[in-house]
């Protein structure tokens, strides 16, 4: 099964919005071709597995259709947008949407750490501020702020 | 970008210099071929490498056939995505089906699981021996006693002992720190292990063979035997059974040529718990039970993020654990390291919020729970011939994995966390205090919550004195076939709730011992 020049492209913006450039980690997640690797992987997996990795680019590519009710996909929308997305399908309280997600992102996460650079920066122990400025994020029906002690953000 | 290459000083290692013509690469194999044993095993896991050793060691010719390539230790990589693409099945794809989907993960490769663990070494308590003798008619046929000699010959080929504590790392230390606060029982683990540097890699297989997986041991030493033979990257297709007898296994290289090897003896399935039903079906054999009755232990883990180092790179990937819960409330705990490429899977968030997060992992530990749970499910063949597992948890076992992960909350938090991630759905991905903890108390009790991995895998082909309710007899003989065994933890009449591979070691060593046994007795007869 491979995957269509549009399909690769939607990989880039969506491997970009959860490894960006310009954080705290060394680079950006681009230039390690996640197209080509996402292909690669729908390319080599067997047919339910391929057609769960294609299922998930397509819900993430898509998305911004209902969440933000845009006629645009995850390739047409800007970096802060994209991020908003991600974290709501995250915390989907559609089971299968969530899941196939995360499964999204644990494959970003599998083609980032082969960066030497980022792998050591993600092994090396070093002290931060704590993070802030968590994501406001819709409700789900199994999770409301006012009875989780105030939090609403993902629950990945 | 390539995996990054580790360094080992020239080193050889016990999987080089093996004797010509012992391995038989089906990644190069040009054309079919046939050959005849006196035994031929499948698979080369814990269970396959050890019974091999022992037929080999008792004279016999044997032959290993293995689905997955051999990995040899100087081409191990530290980058998850290589490891799990050559060496796990479906490349680490594989899922549970059921009310939620549960990854499974499989080594496919010389060594099997055991290329990809953690090398812990538990005895099966004796409870659990009990159990099978009572409720499952095994009487005398296994019991710990049956077992000892077996578990001590294992302990001495495979180096047992517990981690040391120069290796032990601070995720594993200050997991042991904790439980003394809270009360409980908790030691180093012991494992298989000859001269750790504790890389902190089990997961992506050991850099320096230090890890006493079967493709470092059994399996090069029977090979070394010049009576044993291994066939790589062949995939059984089918056991010929002819006049009730199992005659011969047929196997298709990677290269897709057939492979046939006619089996004088015996033939010994040790092929995992969801592969050896869908074999035995394959080879005609018909049973009730066979494929029912899968159990797991379904594992979840929690992150905690520190204001001071625990650098999970460094010491045994697992390396602490308690088995204090696992009557009262069927789970155990235990540390496990994990490497960035999977840490960063379960870290909360993306974009900045992730990557400041992920540059903080030198100071995240991780701790998890393996629930013994009491669901069953079953394993079939599905469309196309890929393997179908459908297991669903049930609310007691979804209760106990609360419970755990819970405890093991306000275990970080009171060992200083400032930052704990249950990953469970339903509950805030970040808790910020010990007070917070209360929401997984009243996590929602649904398996589509929760993120278990299932790794430990038993039934399916359960054994027992009864041909209705059960695929194997005592003596690991298929019902109603002469000459072919199961010797897998697919024989298991339940779970166990500690880690299975010393106790699927010693259950194919024996299973292959009095099995050579019976032979010699033939010969001589």
């Amino acid at each position: 099964m491979k995957l269509f020049a549009f399909e690769r492209a939607w990989v880039a913006a969506a491997f970009d919005a959860v490894f960006p450039e310009g954080t705290a980690l060394p680079h950006g997640i681009a230039r390690m071709e996640p197209g080509r690797y996402y292909a690669e992987a729908v390319e080599k997996a067997a047919l339910e597995q391929a057609l769960g990795l294609r299922a998930s680019l397509w819900i993430v590519a898509l998305a911004p259709l209902w969440l933000l009710r845009t006629p645009r996909t995850i390739a047409s929308i800007g970096p802060g947008d994209r991020r908003r997305v991600l974290e709501r399908l995250l915390a989907s309280p559609i089971y299968a949407v969530r899941q196939l997600v995360a499964a999204f992102k644990a494959m970003a996460a599998m083609l980032y750490a082969q960066s030497p650079a980022a792998r050591a920066a993600m092994t090396a122990p070093r002290r931060r501020a704590a993070v802030s400025g968590l994501v406001p994020l819709r409700r789900g029906p199994a999770m409301h702020a006012e009875e989780r002690g105030g939090h609403d953000h993902a629950a990945e | 970008m390539p995996p990054s290459e580790i360094q080992r000083d020239g080193r050889r290692f016990p999987d080089d210099d093996l004797p010509t013509g012992s391995v038989v690469d089906g990644e190069r194999l040009a054309s079919s071929r046939g050959d005849s044993f006196d035994a031929v095993v499948v698979g080369s896991g814990a269970a396959g490498a050890v019974a091999a050793h022992v037929l080999a060691s008792a004279g016999l010719e044997v032959a290993i056939v293995e689905e997955g390539p051999w990995i040899k230790t100087r081409e191990v990589r530290e980058d998850v995505r290589t490891t799990f693409e050559r060496a796990m099945r479906l490349r680490g794809m594989q899922i549970l089906h059921g009310r939620a989907y549960m990854p499974m993960l499989q080594g496919r490769c010389v060594g099997g699981s055991t290329f990809v663990n953690s090398a812990i070494a538990w005895r099966a308590p004796e409870d659990v021996f009990d159990e099978w003798s009572r409720r499952f008619g095994l009487g005398d046929a296994i019991t710990a006693a049956s077992l000892e000699p077996h578990f001590e010959a294992l302990e001495r080929d495979l180096s047992v002992r517990p981690v040391a504590l120069e290796i032990l790392g601070e995720n594993n230390r200050l997991f042991l720190e904790q439980a003394k606060r809270f009360g409980f029982e908790a030691a180093p683990m012991r494992r298989y292990e000859n001269g750790c540097r504790g890389s902190g890699m089990c997961v992506t297989a050991c850099p320096t063979a230090a890890k006493q997986g079967m493709s470092v041991t059994y399996v090069p030493w029977a090979l070394r035997l010049g009576r044993a033979r291994i066939f790589t990257s062949c995939r059984v297709e089918r056991v010929e059974i002819r006049g009730g007898r199992a005659a011969a296994v047929v196997a298709r290289t990677a290269t897709g040529h057939v492979v046939s090897l006619h089996a004088r003896r015996a033939v010994l399935v040790a092929a995992s718990t969801v592969q050896t039903p869908n074999l035995l079906r394959r080879s005609g054999v018909r049973s009730p039970a066979l494929g029912k009755h899968f159990q797991a232990h379904p594992g979840l883990a929690l992150g905690g993020l520190f204001d001071r180092p625990v650098e999970m790179a460094f010491g045994a990937t697992q390396g602490a654990e308690s088995i204090h819960f696992r009557k009262t409330d069927r789970f155990k705990l235990e540390t496990i390291s994990l490497p960035p490429d999977l840490a960063a899977a379960r870290v909360p968030g993306v974009g900045a919020e992730l990557a400041e997060r992920l540059a903080q992992l030198g100071n995240v530990a991780v701790w998890a729970a393996q629930v013994r749970a009491e669901a069953e499910g079953t394993v079939q063949e599905g469309w196309g011939g890929v393997d179908r597992v459908r297991y669903t948890l049930t609310e007691n076992d979804l209760r106990a994995a609360r419970k755990a992960a819970a405890l093991i909350a306000r275990m970080m938090f009171d060992a200083g966390a400032r930052e704990v991630w249950p990953g469970i759905y339903g509950v805030p991905s970040v808790l910020r205090s010990i007070d917070e903890v209360r929401y997984i108390d009243e996590a929602p009790l649904d398996p589509r919550a929760y993120n278990f991995i299932a790794t430990h895998l038993f039934g399916a082909a359960r054994m027992g004195p009864d041909a209705r309710s059960s695929v194997v007899d005592p003596t690991f003989a298929v019902h109603g076939v002469d000459g072919l065994y199961v010797v897998d933890s697919s024989v298991f009449p339940t779970n166990l709730g500690v880690n299975p591979q010393h106790t699927i070691m010693a259950m194919s060593r024996l299973a292959a011992t009095r099995l050579a046994e019976r032979l010699a007795e033939r010969r001589a007869a």
